[in-house]
C-alpha cells in the first residue's frame, strides 16, 4: 500500500493545493481581501502568490523524499517520479494566473 | 487427486443454482458481468431509438413529429441513460467479468454485493424506463440545472424521477468501485506485484478510485435538490440564500471525471488489445501507468471549464482554462504509447483491430475539439451549441463506444468459447464508422453556425436544414451499423463453431482458462512470476488444471480464495465465499421501496424501508464468520494462512476503508456546498444564526472521545498468536463505545431540534442536513456496535476471529471524527460572527 501511496501522493498534493488556491481565491474576494494593499500589490494576491510557490516547494521537497527512499518494489520508483513530475508541472501552469490576472472580476 | 475429478468437485462447489432460480442467486462474477453487460446494451439500444427520434425531430426545419414536452423527455433520457444506464454499468460489467479472470482469482472480493450492486442498477434503470412509457420522465437534459428543475419551474415528478433514480442506480456504481479496489489490491494471484499486474488491471484500479471520489458529489447535489423540492429545503434557491450555481459546482464536480471515467475503461482495452494484435508488448508501459494516473488526478481539476459561460472571476475561469489544457499530455502519452506499440510489432488487421483505428480517427478529432473548447474565448462563442454537443459524442462515442466494441469482438471468443465464422461485423464497422462521422461532424458544423443544443426544432431560414438532414442521414446509418454488430455478435455467440484456447496468443491469465470459463475459473491458482505469465509457460493451463497451483484441493465444500498482501501478493489469509442466495435482490428490492417512497411521497414508508434495509444488512453479515477457531490452513508449495476472520485486516476492513472514502468525499463536498453558500451566495447572512449553546459540543465531542478511547481497549491482536482461544472478549468497553456514540446522537438531536426554520433560509438548512449527516454516522456505529454485541455473545467473536471487532473499530473511529468535525461546523458560524 505504502508504494501505491507514493505514485498518488504528489498529484494528490497539486490537487489538495489546486482546490485549496482556487477556495482561497473565493474566500479572499467575499472578505474585501483584494482591496488591502500588501508591498505594492493586492493582498489576496500576495496570499495566492505564497500560497502558489508553498505548493512548489512542497512537491519539490516530496519529489526529493522520493528520490531519497527506495520503494518496496523498485518499478514504483519510477512511475512515483513521473508522478511527481506531473504534479510539479502541473502546479506551475495551472496556477500561475495567480500573477497576472484579474482576482475577482 | 486428477483433473477431471478436481473440475467436477469444483464446479459442485462453485456453480450457480440452476433453472429459473439462477439469476435470481447467482453471485457468481462470470453470470453477473454477463448480466451488467447484457442489460447495459439493453439501455444502449434503448438510448439509440431515443437518439434516432432526435434526428428524425431535426432532420428538417419546422418539424411537427414530436412537441417540446415529448422532445425534451427523449433528449433527457438519452443522455442519463447512456450516461448512468449504458456507459458506467458497461465497464462495471467488463471489469466484473475480467478481473478475476485477469488476477487469476476464483471471484471478487465480495459477490452478493456484486449481485446487490447489479440489482440495483436493473431496478434503478426500470424505474427511469417506466417514467418514460408513462410520460413522466425527466426533462431538465441529463445535468439537470436547477433553478429549471427548481419546484417553482418543474413540479412535477419528471425531476424527483432523476435524482431518485440516478442515485438508486450509483449505489451500483459505488458497490462495484469498492469491489474493484479490494479485488484489484487483495485477491490477485500469488507472486502478482503490482508491477506484474496487467494493464488493464491499473485502468480499472484507477477508474474504480476515481467513481469513489467522483460520484459523491452529484450523490450529494441529488440528495440537497431533493430535499429542496420534496420539503423546501432552499439550497438553489438565491432569494432564500441558497444559489443556483451551487448545484453546477457538484454536478461538474463529478461530471467532468465521469468522461474519464468513462473514457479510461476504454482506453484499458486498447491498450491490451494493442499489444496483442501487433504481436508485441505495451510500449512504455511504466509510462502508460503514471498517465492513467495523472489523467484521474488533472480530471477532478477541470471542472469549472464546464461553467466558463456563468461570469466566474477570470483568475477561477485561468486555473481551469490551464489544467484543461494539461489534461491533454497524458492522453497524448497513452496515444503515442499505442501509435508506438503498433509501429514496433507487427499489427493484424482482426476485427478489434478496425474499431481500434476507428478510435484513434474520432478520439483524436474529439481530444483536439477538446482543447478548443478549453481556450475561454472559443468556449464563450461554442458554449451551449451543437458543437459541444458534436465535441461530446466525439470524445465518449470515439473514446468509449469504438474500443468496447472492440473489446466485445476481442473477448467474445473468452465469453462464449466460439471462434468466429460469419463476417457481418466488417461491414457493420464501415456503416458505424461512417454513420457515426456523417452525424457528428456535421453537427460541428451547424455548431458553429449558431445551432443551439436542445431545441426542438428551427426556422426553414437557418442556412442549417441540409446540415441536420446530412446527420440524420448518418445517425440511421450509424444505427443500423450498431445493429448489425449485435446481430453478428449474437450469431456468432449462438451459432458459430467451437474455439480454440486462446486463439489471440495473449500472455494474460484469462486466457489461460476453459473456454468458455468454468464457474470457478481456475482449477488450481496461479503462482506468478511475470506480467505476461500465460506466454513465459504455455503449459500453465495444463499444469493449474492439475492442481499445481494454490487452493488445488477443494475442501470441505467451501468456496476458498487466498488475499495477498497489497505490493507484493504474497499470500496472506485465506477467505470462503458465500454461497448462493436470494439475499442481494431482496435488499436491493427493499431498497428500492425506499426510493419509491420518496418518490411517490409516501412518506409515512420510509422509515420502515429504512428498517427493513438495516435488518437485510444484519442478516447479511449474521451469515459469515464461524463459532470456533481455526487452525492456519494448507494453501499449496508447503505454505499456510490463518482464515481472514482471524486477521486485523480483513476483506471487509478493506471495504470498509474504501467505502469511507466515498463517505468523506461527499462530506467534504458538504463542506464546499457550506463554505461556497457562506461566501459566494447572494441574501447572506441569513437572517438569525443558531444560538450558542455549550452542551452540545461538550456532550457531543465528550462522547466521541469516550467512543474512541474504549475502542482501543479491546483486546489487542497480538494475543491470538499464542494458539490458544482465550474466549471472548471484555463486553465493558463496547458498552463504553456504545454509551460514547449515544452521546454525539444526542448531541446532534439536540441541534437538529434547535436549528433555525431550515426551509426560511439555506443557512438553516445546510445546518440540518450537518447535523443529520453526523446523526446518521452515529447511529450506524451504534447499530455496529450492537450487532458485535450479539455477535460476541453468541460465540463468533473470540480473541483470534476478530476481525469484525477491528470493523467496528473503525467505524467507530470514523464515526466519531465525522461527528467531530460536523461539530466544529455548525459552530462555526458564533467563532466567527
Amino acid at each position: 500500500m505504502r508504494d501505491l501511496l507514493r505514485i498518488l501522493i504528489a498529484p494528490l498534493i497539486w490537487l489538495a493545493a489546486f482546490s485549496a488556491v482556487y477556495a482561497l481565491q473565493g474566500f479572499g474576494c467575499a472578505a474585501g481581501l483584494n482591496e488591502a494593499i500588501f508591498v505594492g500589490m493586492s493582498f489576496l494576491r500576495a496570499m495566492l502568490i505564497l500560497a502558489w510557490v508553498l505548493t512548489i516547494a512542497t512537491l519539490v521537497g516530496i519529489f526529493y523524499w522520493l528520490e531519497r527512499t527506495a520503494p518496496r518494489l523498485p518499478w514504483t520508483s519510477a512511475i512515483s517520479r513521473i508522478t511527481a513530475c506531473v504534479a510539479m508541472v502541473a502546479a506551475i501552469w495551472s496556477l500561475f494566473p495567480v500573477t497576472f490576472t484579474s482576482i475577482c472580476n | 487427486m486428477n483433473a477431471l475429478k478436481r473440475h467436477r468437485l469444483l464446479t459442485r462447489i462453485w456453480a450457480s443454482d440452476s433453472g429459473w432460480k439462477r439469476c435470481f442467486t447467482t453471485v457468481s462474477h462470470t453470470d453477473l458481468g454477463r448480466m451488467f453487460l447484457g442489460m447495459a446494451f439493453f439501455y444502449f439500444a434503448v438510448g439509440g431509438v431515443l437518439a434516432m427520434l432526435i434526428r428524425a425531430q431535426l432532420a428538417s426545419p419546422d418539424a411537427a413529429f414530436m412537441g417540446p414536452d415529448i422532445y425534451n423527455q427523449v433528449f433527457t433520457m438519452h443522455g442519463t441513460m447512456m450516461m448512468f444506464l449504458f456507459a458506467i454499468p458497461a465497464f462495471e460489467g467488463l471489469a466484473v467479468y475480467l478481473l478475476p479472470k485477469m488476477l487469476g482469482a476464483r471471484d471478487l472480493a465480495f459477490p452478493r454485493l456484486t449481485a446487490y450492486g447489479f440489482w440495483c442498477y436493473t431496478f434503478g434503470g426500470f424505474m427511469m424506463l417506466t417514467s418514460m412509457l408513462v410520460g413522466l420522465a425527466p426533462d431538465g437534459g441529463w445535468f439537470m440545472y436547477p433553478p429549471l428543475t427548481g419546484p417553482a419551474a418543474s413540479p412535477g415528478v419528471n425531476t424527483d424521477v432523476w435524482l431518485l433514480g440516478v442515485t438508486f442506480v450509483e449505489i451500483s456504481a459505488i458497490c462495484a468501485a469498492v469491489e474493484l479496489c479490494v479485488s484489484i489490491l487483495k485477491f490477485r494471484a500469488p507472486g502478482m506485484s503490482l508491477d506484474k499486474m496487467p494493464i488493464f488491471v491499473w485502468y480499472a484500479l484507477v477508474t474504480a478510485l476515481m467513481i469513489l471520489t467522483a460520484f459523491p458529489p452529484l450523490i450529494l447535489g441529488s440528495i440537497l435538490l431533493e430535499l429542496e423540492r420534496a420539503i423546501g429545503l432552499p439550497f438553489f434557491d438565491a432569494a432564500l440564500g441558497g444559489d443556483s450555481l451551487l448545484w453546477q459546482h457538484l454536478f461538474w464536480l463529478f461530471g467532468h471525471p465521469e468522461v474519464y471515467i468513462i473514457f479510461l475503461p476504454a482506453a484499458g482495452l486498447i491498450s491490451t488489445i494493442i499489444p496483442v494484435m501487433s504481436r508485441t508488448s505495451l510500449l512504455g508501459h511504466g509510462w502508460v501507468v503514471a498517465s492513467v494516473v495523472a489523467l484521474a488526478f488533472l480530471s477532478f481539476g477541470l471542472w469549472v471549464h464546464h461553467m466558463f459561460a456563468t461570469g466566474i472571476p477570470h483568475m477561477g475561469v485561468a486555473f481551469f482554462s490551464a489544467a484543461s489544457t494539461l489534461v491533454a499530455v497524458p492522453t497524448a502519452v497513452q496515444v503515442f504509447a499505442w501509435i508506438g506499440t503498433m509501429w514496433h510489432g507487427r499489427p493484424q488487421l482482426q476485427m478489434p483491430m478496425l474499431y481500434i483505428l476507428g478510435f484513434f480517427a474520432t478520439f483524436v478529432i474529439g481530444g483536439l475539439t477538446g482543447v478548443m473548447l478549453a481556450i475561454v474565448p472559443f468556449d464563450w462563442q461554442a458554449h451551449d451549441t451543437a458543437f459541444v454537443t458534436a465535441h461530446l459524442h466525439y470524445v465518449l462515442f470515439g473514446g468509449f463506444v469504438f474500443p468496447v466494441l472492440a473489446g466485445l469482438y476481442y473477448y467474445a471468443p473468452l465469453v462464449t468459447g466460439r471462434r468466429r465464422f460469419f463476417r457481418i461485423g466488417e461491414y457493420a464497422f464501415g456503416l458505424v464508422f461512417i454513420g457515426f462521422h456523417g452525424t457528428f461532424f456535421a453537427m460541428h458544423w451547424v455548431g458553429l453556425l449558431g445551432q443551439r443544443r436542445r431545441i426542438y426544432t428551427y426556422d426553414a431560414d437557418t442556412g442549417w436544414e441540409l446540415i441536420n438532414l446530412i446527420s440524420s442521414i448518418g445517425g440511421f446509418v450509424l444505427a443500423i451499423g450498431l445493429a448489425m454488430v449485435l446481430l453478428d455478435l449474437a450469431l456468432n455467440a449462438i451459432v458459430a463453431i467451437r474455439g480454440k484456447r486462446n486463439p489471440w496468443r495473449s500472455g494474460t491469465l484469462e486466457w489461460s482458462m476453459m473456454l468458455p470459463p468454468s464457474a470457478y475459473n481456475f482449477a488450481s491458482l496461479p503462482r506468478v512470476t511475470s506480467r505476461e505469465p500465460l506466454a513465459d509457460i504455455p503449459d500453465l493451463p495444463t499444469r493449474l488444471a492439475r492442481g499445481e497451483g494454490y487452493l488445488a484441493v477443494p475442501r470441505d465444500g467451501r468456496r476458498e480464495m487466498l488475499t495477498v498482501s497489497t505490493t507484493h501478493a504474497h499470500p496472506e489469509s485465506l477467505v470462503v465465499y458465500p454461497g448462493n442466495t436470494a439475499l442481494p435482490i431482496l435488499m436491493a428490492a427493499v431498497t428500492g421501496s425506499f426510493f419509491l417512497s420518496l418518490l411517490f411521497k409516501i412518506y409515512w414508508f420510509t422509515p420502515f424501508a429504512v428498517l427493513a434495509v438495516a435488518a437485510l444488512a444484519w442478516r447479511w453479515v449474521w451469515g459469515l464468520g464461524s463459532q470456533t477457531d481455526e487452525e492456519d490452513q494448507e494453501i499449496g508449495f508447503g505454505e499456510t494462512v490463518p482464515h481472514a476472520m482471524q486477521t486485523d485486516r480483513s476483506q471487509g476492513w478493506w471495504g470498509s476503508v474504501f467505502l469511507m472514502v466515498a463517505d468523506a468525499t461527499l462530506f467534504g463536498s458538504l463542506i464546499f456546498g457550506y463554505a461556497f453558500l457562506w461566501t459566494i451566495a447572494p441574501n447572506w447572512p441569513p437572517p438569525q444564526w443558531l444560538a450558542f449553546s455549550v452542551w452540545e459540543p461538550l456532550i457531543g465531542v465528550a462522547g466521541a472521545a469516550v467512543a474512541i478511547i474504549a475502542a482501543r481497549q479491546t483486546p489487542r491482536p497480538m494475543q491470538r498468536r499464542s494458539g490458544t482461544t482465550t474466549g471472548m472478549p471484555h463486553l465493558l468497553p463496547t458498552w463504553q463505545s456504545l454509551l460514547g456514540l449515544s452521546a454525539l446522537a444526542a448531541a446532534f438531536i439536540g441541534l437538529l431540534l434547535r436549528t433555525p426554520l431550515p426551509t426560511e433560509h439555506a443557512y438553516g438548512a445546510v445546518l440540518c442536513v450537518i447535523s443529520a449527516f453526523g446523526l446518521f454516522h452515529a447511529l450506524l456505529a451504534i447499530l455496529m456496535l450492537v450487532f458485535l454485541v450479539f455477535r460476541i455473545r453468541r460465540g463468533f467473536i473470540s480473541s483470534r476471529r476478530r476481525s469484525e471487532v477491528e470493523i467496528v473499530k473503525l467505524w467507530i473511529n470514523y464515526a466519531a471524527l465525522i461527528g467531530v468535525v460536523c461539530l466544529v461546523l455548525i459552530l462555526s458560524p458564533v467563532l466567527f460572527t
